[in-house]
């Protein structure tokens, strides 16, 4: 695996909710995971940048759900990571652990 | 489902149906690919978070800020993915254009307002006819420059006259488009 193949930090959250969420995720349930875990604030707009561009490398796909009232009408978009996306999630889970190993880190 | 039945579904009880500026931002911003499903999505957060017995105001403010916030996201996405390379070359083309126009109404000796309306006019409409699709792109890479040359130069002391290219340009974009 090459060095442009290592995800950012938050297409690693976003892969990681993927795989908690299994087969419920999609905008909301992504972005509601990603803010709880993360205790950070994250807007609609990243969540689907993100989901595209991790989508247009391969490593996630998606489909549409039935359109449900609670949402006007209108369908879900499911998401699900694909094997390429969980090799390239723990390619880059294991470049930082080895990058971290070693280093003493105050934590206080 | 049918369309009616979406129709229904989407009916009088919609917090968002009045939130039209939104509703704007939305079309603008989101990819349209997306654009229902992220209508949707908000949709459902706002059931969610909120009671719907909260005046429909409370709605579209909560609606702009979700939007405002995700807008620098959406756009940067929908450049990167909506725009083919054709489009890009064109905008670049736009903007030599735009900027060669803006060094001519810059000297001290032109004044010939017609002639320049006509140059920024034909040639907005060519490149929207030649790009595919962003007219209003290409609008703002034609005639946001004579505008910012005045901001600049003179502290934007004629801005409202420095700024009817801007406006000349827009429709030109559209109808080469069609």
């Amino acid at each position: 695996m090459s060095n442009a193949d290592l995800l950012g930090v938050f297409e690693q959250l976003i892969l990681m909710a993927l795989l908690h969420l299994k087969d419920n995720a999609y905008g909301v349930t992504v972005r509601r995971e990603v803010e709880q875990r993360t205790g950070r604030r994250v807007s609609i707009g990243a969540v689907y940048a993100t989901l595209d561009r991790l989508e247009k490398k391969g490593y996630v796909s998606s489909f549409q759900g039935d359109p449900r009232p609670e949402r006007g009408g209108r369908a879900k978009r499911f998401f699900r990571i694909e094997r390429t996306g969980t090799v390239a999630l723990r390619h880059s889970l294991q470049t930082v652990r080895n990058m971290s190993k070693g280093l003493k880190l105050a934590f206080k | 489902m049918t369309s009616s039945d979406d129709s229904q579904h989407r009916g009088d009880d919609d917090p968002f149906r009045s939130a039209r500026a939104a509703h704007w931002i939305a079309d603008l911003v989101v990819p349209r690919r997306l654009r229902e499903n992220v209508w949707g999505d908000l949709r459902e957060e706002y059931a969610a978070r909120f009671d719907h017995t909260m005046p429909r105001g409370h709605a579209s403010r909560w609606l702009l800020r979700e939007l405002l916030a995700a807008t620098p996201r959406f756009v940067v996405g929908r450049l990167s993915t909506e725009i083919s390379l054709r489009t890009w070359l064109t905008i670049l083309t736009s903007t030599s254009i735009g900027i060669a126009l803006a060094y001519v109404e810059s000297r001290p000796t032109w004044d010939d307002m017609g002639v320049l309306v006509a140059g920024i006019v034909f040639s907005a409409a060519a490149m929207g006819w030649v790009g595919s699709g962003f007219p209003w792109l290409i609008a703002l890479a034609v005639g946001a420059w004579i505008p910012l040359h005045d901001v600049v130069v003179h502290g934007g002391h004629r801005l409202w006259r420095s700024s009817l290219p801007l406006s000349v340009p827009t429709p030109g974009p559209s109808c080469g488009a069609c």
